[in-house]
């Protein structure tokens, strides 16, 4: 497959119809409101991280009063050591795990489905839990366990649906996907009931529950390049996520090599699961509910609700880390909080009488 | 229609799974709690000639035996402190029948003082009834949280099961006496009591002076694995370290953390509370390297309380004296001093182990220096 090729997808996807340019200007004007809106989100995203700099515990709960860090070193610490590493990861797994959701909602044309799908989530909890019992806590090696399985994860679903010998591809995979999923989670339980309960069991334990308490610069190090890759690549063939809802004749008469692409795409979204997996934990819900928001604000078209939904995650996932960390001076873990305002989100989505953009 | 190959082979594993069931079950023997014995002529217990022995447990349950209990066998979560408990008594040597081998051991502090206790049967770890009845116990004690899902099925059937909670001073004491009727020494319970009540009361005697708003603010934590440097537990406060600092004259700082296990805190929310001493416990690992790794830390360096060298390491030997384990008496005694070093200045911590051991576990002074001395960590004034 060109690369090129994936750029002009989106010449041929908005090819002139009969109305020429009277839809042509509609659109346009569409096409801004809809870009000003992006970039409105992308500005509550860096006005929120700027913000959540400054909340925390020290020196009291929820604000912390800017002009302390001048004169407290204490603070300045707080804020370059612990704080800006920690939100800039709980943005990145907002991304990633948002991202990874839309594109697998699409692809498999099914708006229950999320990153956890396809024994990902699954997989790279089982390496991390494994990487612990085996080598002890190292962020490297939990990284490299983490992603691993993930697409093992990712490679049985696959292997497994093809030999099913019943239903859809789609169903298929769903199917596969459920059992792998089974697999690799009673594996985690096999690794908790060998871990030793006061060491290794509350690592383990934490990746059920997610949480970012643990971040350093180290780990921004190691996640921030996959993520990033992952998540370019995602972005950019956005238009192709279009063509390749469709079915595989319709796909390929649009200039799609569909097979090769969803297999892109999928890799891209595992990769940037796995990264984040790896040093958040199972955080729930992110993936499942934000494309839904996106949508609902953006529309259908993948190539505006898809970078909504990764700016969306990404703000969704710092409020629940500024939760998480400031409201009981014990941390709540993350997937506690995503879960819940998930839950409600998810409720009130599919509650409401009112669609904001277009149906999927 | 033919004949279905499958129904006729569905028939016979019916039939196979009826004769089965139909077989007399064997019952596996039992140690009748009640069963009439002759007492045991055991002329070095003082109590020989008690006919009956009645304990209450933890739960408040009474026990009745004919006879101390020969054959202990110690399970479920914890089991290292109950065990440690028990071996305060002497009878409880050689009386140790199975052990579970929580995390792949037994205990190494038992092995090191106990030649018997290389002679316990290992038990699998998640040792149920099923797998400690054939054992044929006269007793199989416990920790009391366990008795739903442990305790209950081998009351079933008929073994005799001894809650122990040993969580708490108060608890320890009426325990501790509960055991040395258990074991026919009583005598020796109330000396073990007194060991711990006469130490006890001289430190809250020494400190209850001082007024609350003048006692240090103290935060004990335990590291995570994964947290490094940024993120720690602390404990209940109901839990034993918990109360070994308020009993010290030092004031927990983590009173608003809620849960009923070890709980995560970030080093900010350390940094928030800002207390005046930090006690650092290394569960397993080496409290010294700890403190170390955390004094190159640049946010522990900002701390004041590192900034005035008022972070130290929990002391440990084969396990920490933050526990309710029995050396819990050190731990206090510890962090007494610790925190008011004036007022124990002539409190010697190395003396009060060798004391400890000696008379708690009737080791010689020789015995410590080779068994316990070279397991020692920690900031021991």
């Amino acid at each position: 497959m060109r690369l090129v090729g994936v750029f002009h997808a989106r010449q041929q996807y908005e090819a002139p119809d009969e109305y020429g340019s009277i839809t042509t200007m509609s659109e346009t004007t569409s096409r801004s409101a809809t870009v000003r809106r992006l970039a409105l989100f992308g500005l509550i995203a860096i006005a929120l991280l700027v913000l959540s700099l400054f909340i925390g515990r020290y020196p009291k709960p929820f604000l912390m009063p800017p002009r302390i860090l001048f004169n407290d070193t204490l603070a300045q610490r707080l804020v370059l050591y612990l704080r800006l590493p920690r939100l800039l990861v709980a943005f990145m797994m907002g991304m990633a795990l948002s991202t990874a959701g839309f594109v697998m909602q699409m692809l498999f044309r099914n708006p229950l489905v999320s990153p956890g799908f396809l024994g990902v989530s699954q997989g790279a909890a089982f390496g991390a839990a494994l990487s612990i019992l085996l080598i002890g806590w190292s962020p490297l090696m939990v990284q490299v366990m983490a992603g691993t399985f993930a697409f093992a994860g990712l490679i049985l679903s696959f292997l497994l649906a093809r030999n099913i010998r019943f239903g859809g591809w789609h169903l298929r995979l769903v199917l596969a996907g459920i059992a792998v999923s089974a697999l690799f989670s009673s594996g985690v339980g096999v690794i908790k009931y060998l871990a030793d309960p006061l060491r290794e069991l509350p690592d383990i334990v934490f990746w059920m529950l997610g949480g970012l308490y643990a971040i350093t610069w180290d780990e921004v190090l190691i996640v921030t390049p996959i993520v990033f890759i992952a998540l370019a690549v995602m972005i950019a063939m956005r238009w192709r996520l279009n063509i390749l809802t469709l079915n595989d004749e319709s796909a390929y008469s649009l200039g799609a090599a569909p097979g090769r692409e969803r297999v892109l795409i999928l890799v891209a979204a595992v990769a940037a699961t796995a990264a984040v997996i790896a040093v958040s934990g199972l955080v729930s819900w992110v993936g499942l509910i934000v494309p839904h928001i996106a949508r609902r604000l953006f529309g259908a078209d993948a190539q505006y609700s898809l970078p909504a939904s990764t700016l969306i995650g990404g703000i969704f996932a710092v409020m629940c880390d500024d939760l998480a960390r400031t409201i009981l001076a014990g941390e709540i873990p993350l997937g506690i909080i995503t879960s819940l305002l998930g839950a409600l989100a998810f409720a009130l989505i599919f509650a409401s009488h009112h669609a904001a953009g277009k149906s999927t | 229609m033919r004949p279905h190959r499958h129904s006729t082979l569905q028939v016979l594993l019916v039939a196979a799974l009826l004769a089965a069931c139909s077989a007399p079950a064997v019952e596996a023997p039992v140690a009748d709690p009640v069963e009439p014995a002759a007492a045991s002529e055991d002329e070095t217990s003082p109590s020989a000639d008690v006919e009956e022995i009645i304990v209450l447990d933890a739960l408040g349950r009474e026990l009745i035996f004919e006879e101390t209990p020969q054959n202990i066998v110690i399970t479920g979560k914890a089991n290292w402190l109950l065990g440690h408990t028990l071996y305060l008594f002497p009878e409880a040597d050689g009386r140790i029948l199975a052990w579970e081998a929580r995390g792949g051991n037994t205990s190494d502090f038992l092995t090191a003082i106990s030649p018997g206790f290389a002679n316990v049967i290992e038990l699998a770890e998640g040792a149920a009834a099923e797998q400690i009845a054939p054992l044929h116990p006269d007793l199989v004690v416990m920790k009391s949280y366990l008795q739903e899902n442990l305790g209950a099925p081998m009351e079933e059937i008929g073994i005799n099961v001894f809650y122990a909670s040993l969580e708490t001073p108060e608890q320890f004491y009426a325990e501790i006496e509960q055991i040395g009727v258990l074991f026919g020494n009583p005598e020796h319970a109330a000396a073990i009591i007194d060991f711990y009540s006469s130490r006890i009361e001289m430190i809250e005697s020494r400190v209850a002076d001082i007024a609350a708003e003048d006692r240090p603010d103290v935060l004990v934590i335990q590291r995570t694995a994964s947290g490094e440097d940024v993120a720690f537990t602390v404990p209940p406060i109901s839990w034993m370290q918990t109360l070994e600092v308020l009993t010290a004259g030092g004031t927990p700082v983590w009173d608003e953390v809620s849960g009923n296990g070890w709980t995560t805190i970030t080093f900010e929310q350390i940094a928030a509370w800002d207390p005046d001493v930090v006690l650092v416990i290394a569960f397993r690992g080496d409290p010294d390297a700890l403190v170390a790794e955390l004094e190159a830390s640049p946010e522990w360096q900002a701390l004041r309380a590192m900034q005035e060298g008022q972070v130290y390491a929990f002391p440990a030997d084969f396990r920490g004296w933050d526990l309710p384990d029995p050396r819990w008496i050190l731990g206090t005694t510890w962090v007494a001093k610790i925190l008011h070093p004036d007022l124990f200045a002539d409190i010697d911590m190395m003396d009060e182990m060798y004391t400890f051991f000696e008379e708690m576990y009737g080791l010689e002074t020789e015995e410590v220096d080779e068994i316990i001395v070279p397991m020692l960590a920690g900031d021991i004034p």
